[in-house]
Parts: structure tokens; C-alpha cells; sequence
């Protein structure tokens, strides 16, 4: 405990933050596939093959359009471009109006998405405080404990603390959770009576991991990347299936083969995405843990170096 | 199986067989079996964390805590059964009270008080200690060792 109590020392070392993480991209990119998986399926659904075939007759007519102004035969043909184009611009508004309903199908499957996985994204902290049936740590119930926890929010200099709650008849690790601004750590009976009681280092450094990945950001992009992945599966694969078997009913093998190929793409690209996400943050917050554990030699030898950053778009990433 | 036996008392009686097997997890027990009884049903899905791919790590530490309560709570509606055909056969007249008289804690010491339980009872509840500890996932040799606990702790009955 008297460890814990010592003023917080700031180490530096080669700073692993000096471009925007890995979590912070694939996050991103995850977002895009997202967008690009929905849409993509989305508009599959609307699937039209006469007005499909209509579209097809009128892009081509648009092309020969196209070549007409740009291979003029004669120079009378040259003085027609002016009206050609004008001509080229009216079929360019007939053909899109023909795809505007595949893309607003496509554009209304992203919104939907990205609303569920919204809901879901804010409703979590709540389902999981209640599901976890977590109660937070009060100082007459565990004094011993709420005062090293705050010594260990003070070694890590996070401005805004978590709210520490726990369970006490439940087992496993601490787990950071919740959304910007409201964050929670949740620990367990059976992971204080493990460390607290026995080895107080190892207590320490797992919860300056889980904090680790409150100061580094990840906890708002943990959460968006399972909202994304259970909206992406809610909203766009379950539909998805449901089209799959209908069309199998109706024998359109074509369609089917399509529907499934898309499915099996973007939930792949996505759910791989969602992993590597949640792997990278993982890096990110031992890092941050060993800079402010301190406790290696490397650290000892950086300690000198100066420290360079922040800058105020930092944070974002 | 419903939990209507006193919670005042399986609490005693856990305390004890905490105290014996598991001392270390004698600072948490009073938050335990609050959250205990506040929502029994709920132990099976809390002894083990469904995120622990979002959290530190997996933990393979044995907590006793989540295991004795509920197994108690389970011995203790077997002894009301018992204790309720006690009561119709008139060895005595208050349920709650012959229950408390089964375990060696509150059993008087006089030589001619009765004794309830008998030998048959007692391996039955040994053996349903083992069974409800697999149940809630505890390894062989720690399941054994609560069953023996608590068996230890009712009165058998002499000759």
C-alpha cells in the first residue's frame, strides 16, 4: 500500500505515440468496411433485373455518346459536340435516375447499421452494470482496496478516474468498459482476494492496463467495434440470410451465389477487422502500463530523455 | 432448486467451512453473500466472466465463495425435508430449530439429545456437495475437500 503512496513519476521512453496507433487506423478502416459491407448488401436486396438490364442499355447508349464527341467523323459532326453534350447530360440524369433506388437502398442499410450499432454502443455500460450485477467499491466496504485504487488513478495521472465497481461472488480479470465520459472498471471477488491479498505488484499492473486503455482511448473503440459487429450481423447478414433461403425457394441459384459470396466477403473482412482491432489495443496499453510501471531498465535509461509530446490533436488518436 | 432456508444461517455455517478451506476469502464474505442472496439465480452466470477476451486476461484462480453458498443453500433444503418429517414424527416443534440442531455448531451437548440425521443422510449429502460443486465447474480435489467440510459439521448420530 505504502508503494502505491509514493508521488507519481513520469517516465519517458521512445514514444510509441508519435503517430496515430494502430488501434486508431484499423478502427477507421474498420468503420469503412463497415460502411462498404452494408451497403454493399443492401444493395443486393434491391435486386431488379429488368430495370438492371434497362440501365445497363442506358450507360451504353451514354458511352457511344461519349465516343461520338470524342472521335468526331466530320468537322459538321465536331460542330454538333455542343449539342451531343447536352444530349450526353440528359441521358447521364435518365441512367442515374434508374440507380437511385438500388443506392438509396444502399445508403439506408449503412444508416441503419450504423443507428443499431449507435443504440447498442450506448445502452452496453447499462446492460453490463446490471447483467454483471456490479455494485460500486465503497470505502467502508473495502477501505483497503479503494484507497489503492486511487493511489494507482493517481501513479497513471488520469484527470477524470473510472468508477470502480465490483461483484464479489464473481471470478475472472478486471475489465474497462463504458463510453466517453462514463467509464468503468469492473473487478471481481475472486481477483481481489488473488492479488490484493497475495501480490500486490501484479494488482497494480493490471489495473494500470486497464486504465492504460482508458487514457489511450480504447475503451469508446472496443465498444464501437462490438456494436458494429452485432448491428453489422443484426442488420445486414440475418436479412441477408432470410433473402438467401427465400431465393433458394424460388430456385435463383445466380442471385444466391451472389448474396452468399457478398455475405461471406464482408462479414469475413469485418469480423477479422473487429479482431485486429481489439488485438492492437492490447500493445498499446502494455505500453503505456510499462511507462508508467517504470520498471525495466530501458525505462531507467530513458528516463533523461525529454518529453516531447503532447500536442492537442494527440488525444484524438 | 428454490432458496427458501435462512440465509442467516447458511452464512454461519459457509463462514465456517470458508474459514477452514479458503481463509483468504474471508474479507469479501460478508459483500459475497449479500450479493448472494440479493439474486441467488444469478451465481451460476457470474462465476465465470464472459469477457475476459476484453479484459486483462483469462484467471484460472478457484474462488470457493460463489460455490459454498449456493451448495449450502441446497444441503439446507434437504435438512427442512428432513427436518419437516422430524417434526411430524414429534421429536421437536419448530423446523428452523431442528435444522440449526443437525450441525455440531448449535447441537446441544447433552448425551440424550436426539439425533436427526442419520448415517444414509449424511453420504447423501456428500455425494450431492460433490455433484452441485462439478455443477458450478470446481475441480475434483476442491469439491471433495467442501464436501468433506461440510459433512464434518452435522451431527452424527451415535453407534
Amino acid at each position: 500500500m505504502s508503494d502505491a503512496a509514493a508521488p507519481p513519476i513520469r517516465r519517458s521512453r521512445l514514444n510509441p505515440f508519435a503517430f496515430p496507433s494502430d488501434t486508431t487506423l484499423r478502427f477507421i478502416l474498420l468503420v469503412i468496411f463497415v460502411v462498404c459491407g452494408s451497403g454493399r448488401l443492401y444493395g443486393d436486396f434491391r435486386e431488379d433485373a429488368r430495370m438492371d438490364q434497362v440501365a445497363s442499355e442506358c450507360i451504353s447508349n451514354v458511352w457511344s455518346h461519349i465516343n461520338g464527341i470524342l472521335n468526331p467523323d466530320t468537322s459538321e459532326d465536331a460542330e454538333k459536340i455542343g449539342i451531343l453534350g447536352r444530349e450526353v447530360f440528359s441521358e447521364i440524369a435518365k441512367c442515374s435516375e434508374m440507380l437511385r433506388p438500388k443506392v438509396w437502398w444502399s445508403i439506408s442499410g449503412v444508416l441503419l447499421t450504423f443507428g443499431v450499432a449507435a443504440v447498442i454502443y450506448w445502452l452496453y455500460p447499462a446492460w453490463k452494470l446490471k447483467a454483471g450485477g456490479f455494485t460500486k467499491i465503497t470505502p467502508s466496504e473495502l477501505p483497503e482496496i479503494e484507497q489503492e485504487l486511487r493511489d494507482i488513478c493517481q501513479v497513471s495521472g488520469i484527470r477524470d478516474p473510472p468508477n470502480f465497481v465490483w461483484n464479489p461472488i464473481a471470478s475472472g480479470l478486471p475489465l474497462a468498459f463504458g463510453r466517453s465520459g462514463r467509464y468503468y472498471v469492473a473487478l471481481t471477488g475472486s481477483f481481489i482476494i488473488k492479488y490484493l491479498c497475495g501480490d500486490k505488484g501484479t494488482f497494480r499492473a493490471i489495473i494500470l492496463h486497464e486504465l492504460a486503455h482508458i487514457r489511450n482511448g480504447d475503451v469508446g473503440k472496443t465498444y464501437w467495434v462490438i456494436s458494429l459487429w452485432l448491428a453489422f450481423l443484426i442488420i445486414s447478414i440475418v436479412p441477408s440470410l432470410v433473402v438467401v433461403s427465400w431465393c433458394l425457394v424460388n430456385w435463383r441459384l445466380a442471385y444466391v451465389f451472389t448474396l452468399i459470396n457478398d455475405n461471406v466477403l464482408c462479414a469475413g473482412v469485418i469480423l477479422l477487422w473487429g479482431s485486429a482491432v481489439l488485438r492492437a489495443r492490447e500493445y498499446y496499453a502494455d505500453v503505456r502500463t510499462s511507462v508508467w510501471c517504470g520498471v525495466s531498465q530501458v525505462d531507467r535509461a530513458l528516463f533523461a530523455l525529454p518529453d516531447i509530446f503532447p500536442r492537442r490533436w494527440r488525444p484524438i488518436f | 432448486m428454490k432458496n427458501t432456508v435462512e440465509p442467516t444461517l447458511v452464512c454461519e455455517i459457509a463462514r465456517d467451512v470458508l474459514a477452514e478451506l479458503a481463509p483468504e476469502e474471508m474479507p469479501i464474505f460478508p459483500a459475497a453473500s449479500r450479493a448472494y442472496f440479493a439474486d441467488p439465480a444469478a451465481v451460476r452466470k457470474q462465476t465465470r466472466s464472459k469477457d475476459s477476451a476484453l479484459g486483462f486476461g483469462v484467471d484460472s484462480f478457484v474462488f470457493l465463495t460463489p460455490v459454498v453458498l449456493p451448495v449450502l443453500s441446497e444441503v439446507f433444503e434437504f435438512l427442512k425435508q428432513v427436518a419437516e418429517k422430524a417434526a411430524e414424527a414429534g421429536l421437536a416443534k419448530e423446523i428452523p430449530e431442528i435444522v440449526k440442531g443437525m450441525f455440531t455448531r448449535f447441537h446441544s451437548a447433552e448425551p440424550d439429545t436426539p439425533t436427526v440425521l442419520t448415517r444414509e443422510q449424511i453420504a447423501f449429502i456428500h455425494g450431492n456437495v460433490l455433484a452441485a460443486a462439478k455443477r458450478l465447474h470446481m475441480p475434483p480435489d476442491k469439491a471433495r475437500s467442501l464436501a468433506d467440510a461440510v459433512t464434518a459439521r452435522l451431527v452424527v448420530p451415535k453407534g
